[in-house]
């Protein structure tokens, strides 16, 4: 069975053709990065105007790089949340006249639980009950996957981890995307040399918080204009890590769950990956981290999870919305004082 | 933008101190009101929008959060209070995308971080809060307000006298 998977919530359009949920036969991504570059960021307007003009030849890409017909296709699936509305507006429309067209179920997923759907793209079987660390520019959030039920435990209270990345590049004259360069130059740099506050560690929840960590090294480059930016950007990424891992870890051994997937944008981050493969090994926790391109946004994670919800009997009706908020209501867990 | 001359002018010394300041300067914020939030970063404009939401009835100031990624966030009060932050936008018909003028016939309150691209798009403007981290501290901000009807600010003035410890 195939599944077509569309993706345009954010920045990136991409479409993806998956058979049976795992057996990705193609997964393309028209990236605007270097559009943006240019601005330093995302801009909407031209982001829904790019998505339209990517949509259909990204389409035929993935249709030729799979060898596959667009009648050969059984199931629609694409993202309607969240995102931002004019973008999530195209990739629904297209869907839903293509289900329309070919007479084919529409699949409408939330962008959130594709991506930690993600992590069955390394090997965790569909359904697993695990705790998801979701970090991107726009999200980071902990989720309790049990019975095919998504809880958010955790999540930032201001600012998102690579929302943190991008505006400490930017403020370091790094240029943009942040993720990228910081984890590059991170390498040359002593991750020791400047003590970046731990935002969140010691509170008894599984919340954070990176506006501090932010404004701390704002202030440590005003009053040392000269820093390595190598040991700046060290410094400030081993902080970020510390109390994503950190979190993370403790959410998974406060809920009893042996399974830990990292996906997201940031989940690229090398150092990060290291982290998280060094503490779950100690702490004897499987590990599930998807290849990069599974990472940040993209449409086999969508068509993955709509196979999924295909199968368990869902269907979307062709009226469905776009919406930019998640829908999740946050379940904070309080932690004990000898948890934290 | 609104002159500055007669001026609300404020030192906060803590976070927790400009949360309390957004929490009183709520109590003068009416249905349709719009407050521009402008400042570098790491000025303190969110921290800011967590008081003001809070004084406008949202209970959960944890999920008040940063939307330069998402660009609008709602949250419920007793009124609607929209959160916007343009920081990503670079031109201003950017903002087409986002439903940026049916937020002004609603009867919300709307907080823009970041309003510099979108001058000429917005209607009206009731409070302009310019936040000025001057790098001495870590923790002082100088956070001034100005209003386009001094009636209000007079009003939010005395409030802030009475309240603040000025
Ligand atoms: N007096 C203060 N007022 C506001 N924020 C402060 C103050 N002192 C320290 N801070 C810290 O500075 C940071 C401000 O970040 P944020 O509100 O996200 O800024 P912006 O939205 O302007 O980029 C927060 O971490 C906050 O705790
Ligand atoms: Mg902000």
């Amino acid at each position: 069975m195939i599944t077509l998977g569309i993706e345009t919530s954010c920045d990136d359009t991409s479409i993806a053709l998956v058979r049976d949920g795992s057996d990705v036969l193609a997964n393309c991504v028209a990236n605007q990065d270097v559009f943006h570059r240019k601005f330093g960021g995302v801009v909407p307007e031209i982001a829904a105007r790019k998505h339209l003009e990517n949509l259909l030849p990204t389409i035929q890409t993935a249709l030729d790089m799979a060898s596959i017909r667009m009648s050969d296709i059984d199931v629609f699936a694409v993202t309607h949340r969240p995102g931002l509305i004019g973008s999530l507006v195209i990739g629904l429309t297209a869907a839903k006249v293509l289900a329309a067209v070919f007479s084919k179920p529409l699949i409408a997923v939330n962008h959130i639980e594709a991506h930690a759907y993600a992590a069955c793209f390394a090997g965790m079987p569909f359904g697993t009950e695990n705790i998801s660390l979701i970090a991107s520019g726009g999200h980071t959030s902990i989720l309790h996957l049990k019975d095919d039920q998504l809880r958010l435990v955790g999540r930032t209270i201001d600012d998102a981890a690579g929302e943190a990345f991008d505006k400490v590049a930017k403020s370091l004259g790094l240029g943009y995307p942040g993720g990228p360069i910081i984890d590059r130059i991170a390498r040359e740099g002593n991750p020791t040399s400047i003590r970046f506050p731990r935002p969140m560690l010691d509170q008894p929840n599984l919340d954070f918080s990176f506006s501090g960590l932010k404004t701390a090294v704002l202030y440590h480059l005003h009053h040392h204009p000269d820093a390595a930016r190598e040991d700046l950007s060290a410094s400030f990424q081993a902080a970020v890590i510390d109390v994503l891992v950190e979190k993370t870890m403790r959410a998974a051994s406060l809920l009893k769950v042996s399974t830990i997937a990292v996906v997201g944008g940031v989940a690229c981050n090398t150092a990060l990956r290291t982290a998280f493969a060094q503490k779950s090994e100690r702490s004897g926790k499987r590990l599930f981290i998807p290849p990069s391109q599974f990472c940040t946004d993209n449409a086999a994670m969508v068509a993955g999870l709509g196979y999924h919800k295909y199968q368990a009997g869902l269907r979307s009706p062709i009226t469905i919305p776009a919406q930019s908020n998640a829908g999740f209501e946050p379940e904070p867990i309080r932690l004990s004082p000898s948890d934290v | 933008m609104i002159s500055t001359s007669d001026a609300i002018r404020i030192t906060s010394q803590s976070p927790e101190q400009t949360v309390r300041l957004g929490f009183l300067l709520a109590s003068s914020l009416l249905p349709g009101d719009c407050v521009l939030l402008r400042g570098h970063i790491g000025a303190g404009k969110t921290c800011l929008t967590k008081g003001i939401a809070s004084g406008l009835g949202v209970q959960d100031i944890s999920s008040v959060h940063s939307p330069s990624f998402t660009l609008i966030n709602r949250y419920e009060g007793t009124v609607p209070v929209y959160h916007v932050d343009l920081y990503r936008l670079e031109i201003d018909s950017a903002i087409d995308d986002i439903e940026f003028e049916d937020l002004w016939n609603e009867s919300a309150v709307i907080l823009i971080e970041w309003p510099e691209i979108a001058v000429g798009r917005i209607p009206r403007i009731t409070f302009q809060i310019d936040l000025v981290w001057p790098m001495l501290s870590q923790t002082e901000r100088e956070i001034t307000i100005s209003a386009s009807d001094p009636q209000r600010l007079e009003h939010l003035k005395r409030d802030i006298d009475d309240h603040f410890g000025h």
